[in-house]
């Protein structure tokens, strides 16, 4: 049946909200299907210059038409879709590294585009001085009570401040300067 | 429409059933089962909204409305709009309001917007006021543009619930951020100087492997969550 | 440094300062469409927190200031995160719409600040040679491009909550006509009030 690789790829990609493995055998075989089609709607297209028009040939030549339409729409669909949630992953994650679950599951294209993608975002953030993808949350107060669950040992922080940070112990530091400790899981946050 | 959209994609999947007006050829394998090269006119065969779409408009097949929008299902709608499970019906509104102008009808319309009015005033309260139940059963039952609202509600009324007791302030560790040995230091990277990162690393080494070991399982397990696939 | 005449002076044009960025954060959140990027309060903004970082760092310095600086350094933090907010929601709505964006900042020289320009020109490479690399360069000559129509647009129909800065006058919105006074709030479609948005003479909320 016309577009089932095509379809398949858009449905698989609404049944779940992560990225999931990237499908390169459907990908083909909808580049393949527009292609055969293609070839063919030309050929009957040429062979039958008047009659081209009369409802029997025209009946196949739009059925090919939006068959191919088809197709090409829902991988470009399917492959954009899969590029917002793998920007998406850059935003939450706040760095450009890829963990090795999530880098089995995409193609090689991907890959370079994760990568081209952090490049352009990370050269922006440090132009306009910010980082816009670390504490989406308003400041309430400068200093914050905060407790290490990763042994950090002795640790200058940016405001220029030395500070030992074992295993266990409780501090009460500045918001800025362990709110990245914090989201990493080095430390924790006592409300 | 939007042309990369999935949900819009997948609303135009609908079957209509058509009726062939003309031989047409070489489209057998539109038929399902059948081994002849040609349609024969006068054949009847399910085509999904988008290509029933384009042969109607240009009078080479007729398209009959579909069975859930005709008046059994549509009685039934109306008698209780609110019991009705939209389960099978993920886009009966988005590809409703599409048939309703493609078949010029007119009450079509009007139908979905009272049938949307009214589950959309029971969906608004259960989104606002549903936080400790188990919702995956409630959702299953909403078209996907029902679904969204109720999960935009959902998601405030537990914003507003971690506001109203101050949880807003806790910074959380981020799930999703991967913790390769180096990022440590590279986190605080003009922070540490390299004296300190010796004592640190001997100093860690010895108390605090036992306890960082199952700490590192519990990550792995809140970060499965993103990468996990559904099916 | 510290003389009541010159906090007071200072309080109200920070105030004012404060109050704009807070209106080019929220008129940015609600609109559908990218606006035009506010240079001069943004420069302002930033100069500012340049400024007082400088003062910190003087406090830091001299232990009976510090109580001082921290208090700075409190509105340091809360003047960046609301640049930072402002800054992220142009770069998603740019990552969204790069395709209109950059076609109006051709004849809008004001809608894109330098930087943003910058990575909406290559942002729009990666994706057109991603394209390309996966599905487009595989085709015949006839299908191997993007239509315009098949890029995300802004959905400029859908409906805003604002609040005229002045008394406007009548408009016709919609077969309506609304006299948008300056002691109301309206709920309207977006597109027919885009302009007055975009003017400055109209905040959503």
């Amino acid at each position: 049946m016309f577009t089932k690789s095509a379809i398949e790829l858009v449905k698989e990609i609404r049944q779940t909200d992560s990225i999931p493995h990237y499908n390169d055998t459907n990908i083909k075989l909808a580049i393949n299907e527009i292609n055969v089609l293609y070839e063919e709607l030309l050929q009957v297209l040429m062979a039958n210059g008047n009659e081209k028009s009369q409802p029997y040939y025209l009946s196949n030549s739009m059925t090919y038409f939006s068959v191919i339409y088809r197709d090409k729409r829902c991988v470009l669909a399917y492959l954009n879709e899969r590029l917002k949630r793998i920007k998406e992953y850059r935003w939450s994650s706040g760095n450009g590294l890829l963990p090795d679950q999530l880098k089995e599951k995409l193609s090689q294209d991907e890959i370079q585009f994760f990568s081209d993608y952090d490049k352009n975002l990370t050269d922006y953030n440090i132009k306009v001085g910010l980082d816009l993808t670390v504490d989406p949350q308003p400041p309430k107060d400068l200093y914050v009570e905060v407790r290490v669950i990763k042994e950090l040992g002795q640790v200058v922080l940016n405001s220029g401040a030395t500070v030992t940070l074992n295993l266990n112990t409780t501090h009460f530091l500045k918001r800025s300067d362990v709110s990245n400790l914090i989201s990493q899981g080095s430390l924790e946050h006592i409300v | 429409m939007s042309y990369l959209n999935i949900d819009d994609i997948l609303a135009e999947e609908q079957k209509l059933s058509c009726k062939f007006l003309y031989n047409a050829y070489n489209l057998g394998q539109l038929e399902e089962g059948s081994a002849d090269t040609d349609i024969e006119k006068g054949t009847k065969i399910d085509l999904p909204y988008w290509l029933a779409y384009v042969l109607a408009k240009k009078g080479l097949v007729s398209a009959e409305m579909p069975t859930p929008y005709q008046q059994d299902f549509k009685d039934k709608l109306i008698a209780d709009p609110n019991v009705i499970s939209m389960r099978s019906h993920q886009y009966y509104d988005k590809i409703g309001t599409m048939l309703s102008s493609f078949f010029s009808d007119r009450s079509l319309n009007l139908l979905l917007f009272r049938v949307f009015r009214d589950r959309f005033l029971k969906i608004y309260n259960q989104s606002l006021n549903l936080r400790e139940t188990d919702i995956t059963k409630i959702v299953g039952n909403m078209t996907r543009l029902e679904r969204n609202i109720f999960e935009n509600g959902y998601r405030s009324s537990i914003d507003y619930d971690k506001w109203r007791n101050r949880k807003g302030e806790k910074i959380e560790r981020n799930p999703n951020i991967i913790f390769p040995v180096a990022s440590r230091s590279s986190s605080v990277n003009n922070s540490i100087n390299s004296n300190n990162i010796n004592s640190s690393s001997t100093q860690s080494s010895s108390s605090s492997t036992q306890s960082s070991q199952p700490k590192k399982d519990t990550v792995l397990k809140k970060r499965k969550r993103i990468f996990d696939d559904e099916s | 440094m510290m003389d009541n005449e010159y906090n007071t002076q200072l309080d109200n044009d920070e105030n004012n300062l404060l109050n704009k960025l807070k209106t080019i954060w929220i008129n940015e959140k609600f609109a559908p469409n990218l606006l035009d990027y506010q240079n001069e309060i943004i420069s302002n903004v930033m100069e500012k927190i340049e400024e007082k970082e400088a003062l910190c760092t003087e406090g830091i310095q001299n232990k009976s200031h510090q109580f001082t600086a921290d208090i700075y350094e409190m509105e340091i933090e809360r003047l960046k995160y609301i640049v930072k907010c402002y800054l992220r929601l142009r770069i998603k709505k740019i990552d969204q719409f790069y395709t209109s964006v950059l076609k109006e900042s051709q004849s809008n020289t004001e809608l894109l600040s330098q930087h943003e320009l910058k990575y909406t020109e290559r942002y729009k490479s990666y994706m057109d040679e991603y394209f390309k690399k996966t599905i487009l360069s595989s085709l015949h000559k006839d299908h191997s491009t993007m239509s315009p129509d098949h890029y995300l647009e802004p959905q400029l129909n859908t409906w805003v909550f604002c609040k005229p800065k002045e008394n406007l006058g009548e408009y016709l919105i919609d077969e309506d006509t609304i006299d948008f006074k300056k002691t109301s709030i309206y709920f309207v479609k977006y597109r027919p009030i885009k302009d007055l948005v975009q003017a400055g003479r109209m905040d959503l909320i």
